[in-house]
């Protein structure tokens, strides 16, 4: 196993898949092109098809119509072994049979590899993925996080052209997965392997990702880095599913090339925007993007309730606009009291106006 | 399949499937012969070459379309189109009606069906399989299709098929069909009332005996601290390693006119055991550790959150018990009761041992065909057996079938289960060692009765038995042996295979076949045993006095063990495991010999001693098929007891027993846990 993949990573081309089960569309004309070297995440919740989407690039499902390349050569209607694709299962799907070895080497004794060359293999990915040592072990006898390393190290002994990830971290706890995604992104960016990657949890999407695919009822919603999808949702499933979001009736008073004069209650701002016509709009402002006057200017309120969240607190304000959530980081005055009578203004940077009345 | 074509895939052809198997039954057509002659597949004496479907099809123009289709399929392999899958799925299709056809017209006496018929057949069958296949009405590749629709076939033929004969023949004579004719030959059997009323009381009275015998052997087993419940275990399996009417034969030497009770410490003189009394008790002893299996898997699956909850809400234990547990195991009561309907029904070895002058269906059918040689009756009679048997299992299967095994999730439920309240717990542990003592007397009076001389007149130590068994008996104990062991990994295959399918692949008529292949669970032995005869002593499909037609038999019988292990088995297999090898880029093949043999191998190996087991124990059927050369154990034993010859019958049994047992310790240190003794629930050890 060579440290630098990146020869063998491959672009993904997907061209108007679509997948039906039944009368049921569970992936309608999906098109997509994943660059060598790319790490794309499928981002949705449950039965948005991201799944399938994954499934039929491993060849687990076919796709009813469009087509399928890895790189040049078209795979479609090719089956999962013959499509050097690795995949990472939710469940991890190690071999309960086999030694933690044998599960990594299992793929490289399919093709009959020199034994030689499997011991060398097999030790360098394990080493790779921090679980040397426990080569005899049986699965069972493993953490979850070793056996989602092991899946990983059996998915990346074969130096596949693309590696598939589908949801592998939703079995361990929340800090185990913090740090599990981090060296997987760690790995994919040394290993220079093109890899696809799936799940609903939108916070491991936005870091691990070089661009994510959100994907609503079988379609593609948007495609963008993790930035544009924050900063600039192209709709309001989008900005819904990505962080927490307020959807505020607003006006457009005046636009230009990127930009738009927007008025939100009783505040005028100039923030960045694809081109709208002048008229009621649905400005899009982020939580953490509001901030509070206790002096009362700007938009008026009453703090209705209060979380404390440690590093921050969550208000929601009783506004003529109707109730709106605010994140405030800063806490210089300590936690806001209930009943309250507080003035919000609204930061540029987290307001995207989106066309339609909410 | 298709991937073997991938390679030799030159310009020239363009559709490999249509083209093998044009070739291939251009090849059958000229060479191999069609037809045999009755009862020798594949001895022709000179003849063969005016046998093959080129000889044939002066008399029978029909094979001149089988050569037609066989051409058809060569020029269809050259010729380039548009969906190759079709006219493999057409020319497939044709070709196996073809061909069936065909053996039904031409295997006339002194013919029957030959080597010929049954590899056009396969041809024809790979040829739609690749066209189902590749056509995407069947999502899988060409070899699972094949391997459906070869087991949909021998389902058909040998278990449908049979039943389908006994059915034509109650409503069918020379005359054609004739559907009064059923009321007719009951009108003139006259003990019909009787034989109805004896049976199904029989079966209700056992069924009721049996589940509460169950039931507090079940809450013994699973709810007691007692050591005890080690014995109750290894109780549950005596009845599988018995012959049926072993235990119909050691009542009488308890009970009956010579008994060691009635006789040596009653003092009695009474043939009274004989009829209902003896087969009662003969059959709650048969049966109760089946209710037993079903009740005990129940009860480990109640979940102990749910008695917690009732504790924590005031409750005591008698009240939890009442309220909670005992309502919590009403489905598996019914299940239970449901099952030992159908065994008692099924039962043979002992009505005909014990029966005297209580007749009951399944004795009656056999008397009909052995002792009258009456066919219509039997069948008949065989159809109301059948209906009885078949209402209880439809019963079963829409109350509880489907949940039985589909939520094995193996996942055990967390918390200590509670233990039973002190009182019922002492009584029930009574109860049961009583009872447990008294299968042991069952048992222990086997074993000395094969070592006295005559029981109860002459009580002397002897070896006689013995001897007289190695030199009589022994034959047709290879034969048991042979044919049992021939059918085991056949019938472990088939049964898992078929599980395999079913659990795996989504196919039309996934639902059907699975029904079908269960429902040899519920179809007596003896209907099963008469429509063999009926079906399978004719032509096209000669097959009555072979060995053959004995472990077919075996196979179908207890093709539902292997389904059931395997499909408990499988469902605790997460298909991500090989959907993980096949993207490792194994083979379809490869993924089973490396992943799932190996993790269903405790299920292979119950699978196969069970199906040894039970074919070696099997009277009901079995009886109808031997013949002088294929003689089997239990139908000499049956011979001696009936005969009153219960030494060397008893002797032999223990032999039997002997075997089984050492085969069921054999699975144990294999496995090395206790296997899932599932595929006996409704053993049909009958």
């Amino acid at each position: 196993m060579t440290a630098g993949g990146s020869p063998r990573a491959a672009r993904v081309v997907l061209e108007g898949v679509s997948k039906r089960f039944g009368k049921t569309v569970a992936v309608d004309e999906v098109s997509l092109t994943v660059q060598p070297g790319e790490l794309v995440t499928l981002l949705g919740p449950s039965g948005c098809g991201k799944t399938t989407t994954l499934r039929m690039v491993a060849g687990l499902e076919t796709a009813s119509c469009g087509r399928i390349y890895i790189g040049d050569a078209e795979v479609t209607h090719l089956p999962p072994n013959a499509r050097d694709v690795t995949m990472v299962f939710q469940s991890y799907a190690l071999f309960p049979h086999l030694t933690v070895f044998e599960n990594v080497a299992y793929g490289l004794r399919v093709l009959k590899r020199p034994e030689a060359e499997i011991q060398q293999a097999v030790r360098r990915v394990l080493e790779l993925t921090g679980m040397p040592g426990l080569e005899g072990r049986s699965p069972s006898a493993l953490s979850g996080g070793q056996q989602q390393r092991v899946a990983v190290a059996r998915a990346l002994v074969m130096q596949p052209k693309v590696l598939l990830f589908d949801e592998p971290l939703s079995n361990l706890d929340a800090k185990l997965r913090k740090r599990m995604r981090e060296e997987i992104r760690l790995l994919q960016q040394r290993l220079g392997i093109t890899a696809i990657y799936v799940t609903h949890d939108q916070a491991e999407a936005l870091a691990i990702s070089d661009r994510i695919v959100v994907m609503d009822r079988g379609r593609v919603s948007q495609i963008g880095t993790p930035l544009e999808l924050y900063r600039a949702p192209a709709n309001r499933f989008v900005a819904e599913f990505i962080g927490e979001a307020n959807f505020l009736p607003a006006e457009i008073e005046s636009a230009g090339d990127g930009w738009a004069g927007i008025r939100i209650g009783p505040q005028r701002l100039r923030v960045q925007s694809r081109p709208l016509p002048a008229g009621p709009v649905t400005a899009l402002v982020r939580p953490e993007a509001i901030r509070i006057r206790t002096g009362g200017e700007g938009l008026r309120g009453t703090i209705q309730k209060v979380s404390y969240l440690g590093s921050s607190a969550d208000y929601t304000v009783e506004t003529e606009l109707g109730p709106i959530l605010i994140t405030e980081y800063a806490m210089e005055d300590g936690v806001r009291a209930p009943g309250t009578g507080v003035g919000l203004e609204f930061l540029p940077h987290g307001v995207v106006p989106l066309p339609g009345a909410p | 399949m298709a991937d073997g074509f991938s390679g030799i895939a030159v310009t020239l052809v363009r559709n490999p499937a249509c083209l093998l198997g044009g070739v291939g039954l251009l090849a059958i057509s000229l060479l191999v012969p069609f037809l045999g002659r009755e009862g020798r597949l594949f001895r022709f004496e000179g003849e063969a070459l005016s046998l093959t479907p080129l000889a044939l099809a002066g008399r029978h123009p029909g094979f001149w379309v089988l050569l037609i289709l066989a051409v058809a399929g060569v020029a269809f392999g050259l010729i380039r189109q548009e969906r190759g899958y079709r006219p493999a799925l057409w020319g497939g299709g044709l070709g196996c009606l073809l061909v069936l056809w065909l053996t039904w017209a031409a295997a006339v006496k002194p013919y029957a069906f030959g080597p010929g018929a049954m590899l056009a057949l396969a041809v024809c069958l790979l040829v739609l399989a690749h066209g189902l296949s590749q056509g995407g009405y069947i999502r899988a590749d060409t070899f699972v299709v094949a391997c459906i629709l070869a087991l949909a076939f021998f389902v058909l033929l040998f278990i449908l098929f049979p039943l389908l004969a006994v059915l034509r023949h109650s409503v069918m004579d020379a005359g054609g069909l004739r559907l009064g004719l059923f009321l007719e030959t009951l009108r003139r059997y006259t003990a019909l009332g009787r034989v109805l009323r004896n049976s199904v009381g029989l079966a209700i009275f056992v069924g009721i005996t049996s589940t509460l015998i169950g039931l507090a052997f079940a809450l013994a087993a699973a709810r007691s601290r007692s050591r005890l419940t080690v014995l109750l275990r290894a109780f549950s399996l005596l009845p599988i390693i018995t012959p049926p009417f072993v235990i119909g034969m050691a009542i009488i030497l308890l009970f009956g006119l010579q008994g060691l009770v009635t006789s040596r410490l009653l003092g009695l003189k009474t043939r009274g055991v004989f009829g209902f009394p003896g087969l009662a008790l003969a059959q709650t002893l048969s049966f109760a550790p089946v209710a037993f299996l079903v009740i005990a898997s129940v009860v480990e699956s109640v979940n102990p959150a749910l008695e917690e909850a009732s504790l924590t809400l005031r409750a005591g234990r008698w009240e939890t018990f009442w309220n909670v547990t005992l309502p919590l195991l009403r489905p598996g009561l019914a299940n239970a009761f449901l099952l030992t309907i159908i065994e008692s029904l099924a039962d043979f070895g002992n009505p005909i041992i014990l029966g005297g002058e209580f007749e009951v269906l399944s004795t009656e059918i056999y008397f009909a065909i052995i002792g009258r040689f009456d066919q219509r009756l039997a069948a008949t009679l065989g159809l109301i057996l059948l209906g009885f048997s078949l209402a209880a299992f439809l019963l079963q299967r829409q109350w509880l079938g489907e949940r039985s095994y589909v939520t094995v999730t193996g996942k055990p439920p967390s918390g200590t289960p509670m233990p039973l309240p002190r009182g019922l717990e002492v009584g029930l542990l009574t109860f049961c060692v009583a009872w447990c003592a008294f299968t042991l007397a069952i048992y222990v009076s086997v074993v000395t009765g094969g070592l006295v001389e005559i029981w109860g007149i002459n009580n002397a130590f002897t070896l006689r038995h013995y001897h007289q068994l190695l030199r009589d008996g022994m034959e047709a104990l290879q034969t048991t042996l042979i044919l049992a062991g021939i059918s085991a990994p056949l019938t472990a295959a088939v049964g898992i295979l078929l599980a395999y399918l079913v659990v795996r692949h989504q196919f039309p008529g996934r639902g059907l076949l699975e029904f079908t292949s269960m429902l040899s669970f519920a179809v007596p032995g003896t209907v099963i045993g008469i429509g063999y005869i009926l079906a399978f002593n004719q032509s096209p499909f000669l097959l009555t006095g072979t060995a053959t037609i004995i472990v077919i038999s075996f196979i179908f019988r207890n093709m539902p063990v292997g389904i059931r292990s395997g499909v408990a088995a499988l469902a605790q297999i997460d298909q991500a495991l090989e959907e993980a090898s096949i993207t490792l880029r194994a083979s379809f093949a490869t993924t089973i010999r490396r992943v799932v043999l190996p993790l269903i191998r405790p299920a292979i190996v119950s699978a196969l001693v069970f199906s040894f087991v039970r074919s070696v124990t099997a009277i009901s059927a079995v009886v109808f098929l031997v013949s002088a050369k294929w003689q089997v154990s239990t139908k000499v034993i049956l011979d001696q007891a009936e005969n009153g010859r219960y030494g060397l019958a008893t002797a032999y049994s223990t032999v039997l027993i002997v075997i089984m047992a050492a085969a069921i310790a054999f699975m144990y240190l294999m496995v090395g846990r206790r296997p899932a003794l599932g595929g006996l629930e409704g053993g049909g050890l009958a």
